[in-house]
């Protein structure tokens, strides 16, 4: 292609009008110039040929298609990793990280009823070991509602706790809401660890505290 | 009389999203069934490997789902996913980069092989798509990744420009003159085996 390019015409708009993507006023604009520039019809031949309207060649090199066996195939693929409601992360989480003892001193949720201005007695969860045959890990480990018993959390740590949504954005799991806890410190786990809380209390950008992972 | 039955509007994106939200598995099917060639023929037209186009499509439509926040009805689930799953196709052709490259010749036989079906059973035709297919594929790997991915997404993921520009977070302007400069490239290597 030798012929060099227009250069009184945005040569992208060839591109929109060969695919219709033009308003009627742009339109009428490039049919004006090609009407006017007979060379120009080459660049719009190379749009048009390799463009969706060349239905022809898009039919002829269509990627080989799989078999229902290789969908079906992939398909399970997804719907085992698919994180459904129905199916909670929970013995993943739990079994894996081995926060468990964290999860239980750290914490607690005032939505369980305790009033916040008594003494709150900790709970001590169990590890859960996860049965042979568990599917691999889900991909985020996340604690859910009741995996945590939240004690108390310093007043700085308030915008940083388990509030708001969870980045997964669905009901995987139920977070607290702001309106749901109150502060009134932090302790260690069992094993003397503590969450570890960016440093910044002002951040709205750190929705969880991270705690250590076991050794 | 017959009885006249009203014909059955296909379910919204919108409301198989949420019944797979509240759990419901044959919402996720019907979501995959519904999307899953638009996905593997740009997830392929990225790669040029079957294989690898299904592997990019499996790993999209998980990454589609669980990060579902990032959709928040923005954009149609559509744009969503063929987003997520060029991104996904992308990774999986840098990791592929790392390999020793198979020919398009050895891995296309060997997807037919496997189990790929091919498009027609005349075998002549056949070889003859497979050579054009083999040569825009090369074509397209020659293209920057950008132009390429731009004109994958418009092309063989029906995308409008609009949608392209919301997928890749560009302005329409560049969307049409990646179009437009690809395009020219394109031509200019499939010289004569393309005509308009």
């Amino acid at each position: 292609m030798t012929t060099p390019l227009p250069d009184d015409l945005p040569p992208e708009l060839l591109a929109a009008y060969a695919d219709g993507e033009l308003s009627p006023r742009e339109r009428a604009r490039v049919e004006d110039w090609l009407a006017g520039h007979p060379e120009g019809a080459e660049f719009l031949e190379a749009q048009e040929s390799v463009g969706p309207g060349n239905v022809e060649l898009w039919q002829s090199v269509q990627p080989p298609a799989p078999s229902e066996a290789q969908w079906a195939e992939a398909y399970k693929g997804i719907e085992s990793r698919a994180n459904f409601p129905a199916r909670p992360s929970r013995v993943g989480w739990l079994g894996s990280l081995g926060l468990v003892a964290t999860a239980a001193t750290v914490l607690f949720l005032v939505s369980t009823g305790a009033p916040p201005d008594r003494p709150v007695a900790p709970e001590v969860a169990r590890p859960v070991q996860a049965p042979p045959g568990e599917p691999d890990e889900p991909p985020y480990a996340m604690a859910q509602a009741d995996d945590v018993r939240i004690l108390s959390l310093p007043e700085a740590a308030a915008t940083l706790l388990l509030v708001g949504e969870h980045p997964l954005g669905n009901s995987l799991l139920t977070l607290a809401r702001a309106d749901e806890i109150e502060f009134h410190g932090v302790g260690s786990d069992l094993a003397g660890r503590f969450p570890e809380v960016p440093t910044d209390p002002s951040s709205t950008e750190a929705p969880m505290i991270w705690t250590p992972r076991a050794p | 009389m017959r009885p006249v039955t009203a014909p059955t509007l296909p379910e919204r994106d919108e409301e198989l999203i949420a019944r797979y939200t509240r759990g419901d598995r044959s919402a996720l099917e019907e979501l995959f069934r519904r999307y899953r060639e638009t996905a593997y023929s740009v997830a392929y037209r990225l790669l040029g490997n079957p294989d690898d186009a299904l592997d990019a499509v499996q790993d999209g439509f998980i990454k589609a789902l669980t990060h579902l926040r990032g959709f928040q009805h923005r954009c149609t689930f559509k744009t969503w996913l063929l987003r997520v799953v060029s991104n996904a196709a992308l990774d999986v052709g840098r990791q592929r980069r790392r390999r020793d490259d198979l020919s398009a010749t050895v891995t296309e036989r060997a997807a037919v092989d496997g189990g790929m079906t091919p498009a027609h059973a005349d075998p002549g035709r056949e070889a003859e798509e497979a050579d054009l297919r083999r040569a825009l594929g090369q074509a397209l790997r020659e293209l920057p990744e950008a132009q390429r991915r731009t004109f994958v997404l418009h092309v063989d993921g029906g995308l409008s420009y609009r949608e392209v520009s919301e997928v890749m977070g560009i302005s329409i302007g560049t969307v049409m003159s990646r179009l437009f400069y690809a395009r020219q490239k394109l031509k200019g290597m499939l010289a004569t085996r393309v005509q308009a």
